[in-house]
Order: C-alpha cells, then structure tokens, then sequence
C-alpha cells in the first residue's frame, strides 16, 4: 500500500503530473489486491513504496522512472482491481487513468498461487490491444501447497509472455528485468489513451478466464496444511483469539513505551547539551529579543519534538511488522461481529488500528469499501485514533506525573478511551447512516516481515516527520512564541488576553489558560502541541517536565490529554475527510462533532474527579 | 441443497446457485465464489460473525449475510 500521509513528499502524483511528465515509454503496473504490485514495483524501481499484506490499495499512483536497456521507461503503480468493470472506487480509479493518460504497455502482477482468482483480470487487459507481460508473482508460496502452472502453455493461450517470479525474494528477477526491457524496447510509442467505451464493454471475461486456465493450471485437491492453518487455529481461537488480540496490542504499545524512552532521554540530553555549548555562547551577543526568539522560540520548541524521532520509530517498524503480517485480517474476522452491531464492520476496525500511525492513510483507506455510509461512519470514527503525533503528547505528560510502573498503563488507558470514544460514535451515528455491506475480503496468509522493507518504511515515516518538523512545527512554534511575548511594550500578551477570552470554555475543563493558544495551533499538526507548550513555559524539554509537573495536577494532565485525544483532527486528516466524502457537510460535522465530543468527554472527566476529591 | 451459513467448520461444498442481487453476485465472484466451485469452511466467529472460507488456495472472510444467499452441495467433511 502506499502511505499517502500528508507530510510525505509527494510521490503520489495526480493524473496531469503524470501526463506532463510523459518521456519515452509509460508502463502500468495492474493486479488485484495484494498480489505484491508494490513490492515488485519497489524492487524494479528501487522505492519505498508501502507494503501491506492486506489486501487494500495503493492509494495514490506511485510512479518512478528506471532505465531498462537502452530506454528510460516510467513505471506507474495503480491501485489493486479484481475486475476491470467492477464499481468500486478503485476500480474507477483505474479505469479513469487508463482511459485518461497514455499508458505504451502494462505489467500485470498475479499470484501464482490463486490463478483461478486472478486470471480473469489478466483475459480482460489482454482486450484492450495493449503489449503486456504477466508476472506470475508467489511462486515460493506455490511450491509450498504444490499449486503448479505450465507457463509456457499460459502464455501460448494469450499471446504474450507469461514469467515465474517471486518479487519478495527476487527470485527469476534477471528473467523478468529482461522481458521487461524486452517489452520496452519493442513497443511503440501509443498516440492515446484506452478508449473509455472499450473499457465500459469488457465483458466479465469469468468463463473464457477458465477456459484459458483449463488444463495448465493445477491445485491439488486437498491442500496441505500450512504454518498459517497452525498459526490460524491458535490466533482465531473461539474464546482466545480476542484475548491475544488485545494482548498484542498492548505489548505493543508497552514495547514501544520501553525501547523508546530510553533512547528519547538520552537523545534529549544531547540536545540540552547543544543549547548550553553551541547556542548560549553563540547569541550571547545578540539582542535580548532574537535570543528569546531563537532560543525559546525555535530551538526549545523544535527540539522538544525532535526527541520523539527514537519513540516513531521504534512504533513504526512494530506497526510494519502487524501491517506486513497478515494478521490485520484476522482483527477484521474476530472484530466484524461486535463491529457490525455498531453499525461498522472488521475492516472499519483495521482501519481504526492504522490509524495509529497516522489518520489519513486510514481514511483513504475507507476506499476498499463500498457502501458510502460505511465509509462515512468509519470515516467519523478513525480521527479519535491515537495518531502518532499525539502519541507523542501522551508519552510527555505520562512520563511526566506518572510513575515508571503507572505510566504504560495510563497510556494504555488512552488507547481504551480512543476506541470507547469511536464506539460511541458509531452506536449514535448508526441510525443515521444504515447500509447492507457484502464484505467479503482475502485473508492472506501469513507473511514474514522484510527487516530491510521494516526498516526503510520507518525510516521513510521519521523522515517525513523530520520534513513536518522543519516547515510546519517550525512555523507553529515562531507563531506561538509570536503570540506569547507580544505585544512586547508590556501588559498582557495576545496569548494570555486569548487565554482569558476562552476561559470560560477552559476552566471546567481544568485547561490551564496558558496552554489554550497551543491547542489552536495544534489544530493544523498536532506534533506543534508539545513544541508550543515548550515555547510557552519557555523551558527547554528537560525543564518543561519539571515545570509541568508543578502546574498541572494528574488530574487536570488527563482532562487535557482526553481533550487533545478527541478534539478536532489536524488539517490534513480533515482536508481527507472532504476530499473522499466529497462533501464539506460531513467535513464539518466530522470537525465540529469531534470538538463538541471532546469537551463533555473532558469535563466529564474533570469534574467528575474534581466531585471524589481525586 | 443448504445455504453456505448452515455449514458447520471443516465441511466442503460445491457452490449451486447464488441468490443475491447483482452486485453483490459480481463481487462474490471476484472471489472466485461461483456456482460450480468448491468451498471449505474453516471456521465460523462467535456471534454471528463471519465465515472463513477456502475458494481454491484463496482463504477468505465472508459475511454471514452474503452465505446465507449461497446455496450449496454438501460434499463432506
Ligand atoms: N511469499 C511471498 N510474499 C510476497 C511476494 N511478493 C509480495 N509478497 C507479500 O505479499 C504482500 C502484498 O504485497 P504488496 O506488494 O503490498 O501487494 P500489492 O499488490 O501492492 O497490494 P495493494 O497495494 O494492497 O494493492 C506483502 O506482505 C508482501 O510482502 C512473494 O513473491 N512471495
């Protein structure tokens, strides 16, 4: 799958991009879900492309140039299709960027292991009069269950070059990189796009698929018994398999607690050592005004956010690991029942599982279902996911006023409230949005994680954190400092005279009035909060935890985190709400409910331990 | 004949008819879910819930509703 974050640098084109990039020959890469297009792509192009084994979508159309042979050729990615006149979203989505830019040849990707699957695909492509190679992807899964196919036959029967490949391990990969170029170097340059009303007329192509199949094509009757059968009978366990469940989310979650820390204090140490050695001496002679603003402001507020790179990381090789393990299919199987008496479904859940890592992959993944009011209920619940950014304001206060043995916990206790809160969501806004969903989804089998695929994917996550953190962060931290020491004659500052003017909504909250200016500003990345709040009491991440923990009881710390948990999404998660609801109602509703949400469930809270004197 | 929904895990079948709408049929068959194919069912979730299934090497989760609309052959165990 492709991580569409919004802090990703944008290699995900839109379709004119696309088009105006067009030199030498374009080849698309097509397949159903999860047949392993973009681990194929990664390895031709030398990308990081996400990988799931979930059989979801490349979300937006990752493209990338390689030279194969004498020709440079720009390979595009599109998202997984079962069937080329099938109506889902991405079904659209491709059909629309076939028969909307100039594609020379495609690359079809299959698993070898599901032919009868995949093949109908593959007959309905070789319609539309364009050169393809067909990759027939899995082939270590195949020897596995003694699935055999006679290629040659295969690809005697369509009429062009049918290849074993595993793009895992690279297997036959110098056979495939050279019918690539082959394919490359013979076909001519396409004046236009597939005709839409060639598309539109594919017939479903199910018995000819069969047909071609027929013969070449063997699956033993009974298959043997696999380590994901083993694994299966013990993670889908009746009474068990939720019970793991959740016990591996919380290992994860106390894992990530515990590697992570560490790393962040010493990381944290380091960088006070640089203010006091390089900086302090450094402006000593700069005015009073510029040494506030660059010490204060940028430094303490960047550096305070820096030290979460160790803790991202550590989270994102772990949410690689379940992603590319296959078992997020088996939480849609042991979740679908409790989900679908709230009005969603397992899928739903999964989705509310990524979007741990960040919100708006989450909801564009909404895209694999295709009930529009499913995916507006799921799309209602995946902001209140513990996104990592205010994972990281988490982290801060827990480790702040909590003991070493509380703090996993009350952590943990904020994962429980983000998925009661989305639970209540749903039950209300069930009524309101009903629907009939044919889920029917692959559960793939397990999968081994690739430790360089781990670690490039995670290093491409604190990447882009560090890229939000030089543009964004950096500007919300100037504007917070901005709005905490001006007007600079005296009296009170914008953010206290903002403090003061919103008090009435804050104090029963038991927000303190000071940190009001950085929830506004966390509302465009919620990664500012913390960097704000060091502008704020102007100490840097060391001293920021001493001062919190004489301003704020715990008490009002977990009204505050409550709050930050459920308020209003970042920008980016709202601009993707708009953008696939494509409705700014909903956009709005989804902003407005949340904020509405977030402040009874903070005062609730609030007031409620305020009420037993805790 | 029996609808798929009925199988008890570790029985296997042969699909007969599909009765849903359109749409939901064209999906099912993008799953290799069509009269004529053999189906495993592997285990059934507590409550209610989905179906596991085989379609050939293909394992799949499926929601109860769409098996009761799949009749089936009983084969075996
Ligand atoms: N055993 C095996 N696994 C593979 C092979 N190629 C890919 N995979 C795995 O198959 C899963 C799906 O691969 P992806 O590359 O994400 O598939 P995709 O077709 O891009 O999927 P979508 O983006 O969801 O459409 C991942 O877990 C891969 O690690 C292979 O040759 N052998």
């Amino acid at each position: 799958m492709t991580a569409s974050c919004p802090k990703c640098p944008p290699s995900g084109a839109g379709l004119s991009a696309i088009e105006a990039a067009r030199q030498g020959r374009r080849l698309a890469v097509v397949g159903l879900p999860n047949a392993g297009k973009s681990t194929f792509f990664n390895r031709l192009t030398g990308l990081s492309q996400r990988v799931g084994n979930w059989p979801g979508l490349t979300i937006d159309l990752a493209s990338a140039k390689v030279v194969l042979g004498a020709r440079a050729v720009e390979v595009v990615d599109l998202p997984g299709i079962h069937d080329l006149s099938g109506y889902s979203e991405d079904e659209a989505v491709v059909r629309e960027v076939l028969a909307g830019s100039v594609f020379d040849g495609l690359v079809v990707v299959v698993n070898g292991a599901q032919l009868d699957r995949h093949w109908r695909l593959v007959w309905q492509l070789a319609q539309l009069d364009l050169p393809l190679v067909v990759l027939v992807n899995m082939q270590d899964e195949m020897r596995q269950l003694g699935i055999r196919a006679d290629l040659d036959a295969l690809s005697a029967r369509l009429g062009a070059p049918v290849l074993a490949m595993s793009a895992r391990k690279g297997e036959n990969w110098p056979a495939v990189r050279a019918a690539l170029t082959q394919l490359a170097a013979q076909i001519p340059a396409r004046e236009a796009p597939v005709a839409i009303a060639t598309l539109d007329a594919l017939p479903a192509g199910l018995e000819e698929a069969r047909a071609m199949l027929a013969g070449v094509h063997h699956v033993p009757a009974t298959l043997p018994a696999t380590w994901t059968t083993r694994i299966d009978q013990l993670l889908l366990h009746p009474w068990l398999g939720l019970p793991m469940f959740a016990v591996l989310m919380a290992l994860i979650f106390q894992a990530t607690y515990l590697l992570g820390t560490p790393m962040q204090e010493e990381l944290g140490a380091g960088l006070d050592w640089v203010q006091a050695q390089w900086w302090q001496p450094a402006l000593a002679s700069a005015p009073a005004w510029l040494q506030s603003l660059l010490l204060e402001g940028v430094w303490q507020g960047v550096s305070t956010v820096l030290t979460f790179v160790p803790i991202l990381f550590v989270f994102f090789v772990l949410m690689a690991v379940v992603e590319d393990s296959g078992y997020l299919a088996r939480a849609a199987f042991l979740m679908d029942a409790w989900m679908t008496r709230l009005g969603l479904d397992g899928r739903s859940f999964v989705m509310h599982l990524m979007g741990f890592g960040c919100n708006v992959p989450a909801i564009l993944g909404t895209r694999i279902m295709r009930e529009r009011r499913l995916r507006w209920l799921t799309m209602l619940v995946i902001p209140f996911s513990v996104c990592s950014a205010r994972l990281q304001v988490f982290l801060f206060f827990v480790s702040t006023l909590f003991s070493a043995q509380a703090a996993p916990w009350v952590l943990l206790s904020l994962y429980l409230a983000s998925f009661l809160v989305a639970m209540l969501t749903a039950w209300l806004f069930k009524r309101a949005l009903p629907h009939r969903e044919a889920l029917v989804m692959e559960m793939p089998p397990y999968r081994l994680p690739v430790l360089t695929y781990l670690f490039t994917r995670a290093g491409g996550e604190v990447k882009a954190f560090l890229q939000l953190a030089s543009t964004f962060i950096l500007a919300g931290v100037v504007l917070i400092w901005a709005l905490t020491h001006l007007p600079a004659a005296g009296g009170p500052t914008l953010a206290t005279q903002l403090g003061e003017w919103l008090a009435p909504v804050l104090d029963p909250l038991g927000i303190h009035h000071e940190l009001a200016v950085a929830l506004m500003v966390g509302v465009v990345a919620k990664e500012i909060l913390l960097g704000g709040m060091a502008v704020i009491y102007g100490v840097p991440e060391a001293g920021l935890a001493q001062v919190i923990s004489q301003q704020l009881d715990w008490v009002a710390a977990y009204s505050f985190m409550l709050f930050t948990l459920i308020y209003t999404p970042c920008l980016s998660t709202i601009a993707a709400i708009r953008k696939e609801s494509r409705s700014n109602g909903f956009a709005a509703l989804s902003v407005g409910y949340s904020l509405a949400l977030a402040w009874c469930v903070a005062a609730l809270f609030y007031q409620g331990a305020r009420l037993l004197h805790l | 004949m029996t609808s798929l929904a009925t199988l008890a895990a570790h029985h296997r079948a042969q699909v007969v008819a599909i009765d849903l709408p359109d749409t939901e049929r064209q999906r099912l068959s993008a799953f290799g879910i069509l009269p004529g194919a053999q189906v495993q069912v592997f285990r059934r979730a507590a409550l209610g819930g989905p179906l596991h299934v085989a379609v050939g090497a293909t394992q799949l989760l499926l929601r109860r509703l769409l098996a009761e609309g799949i009749r089936v052959e009983l084969q075996g165990a």
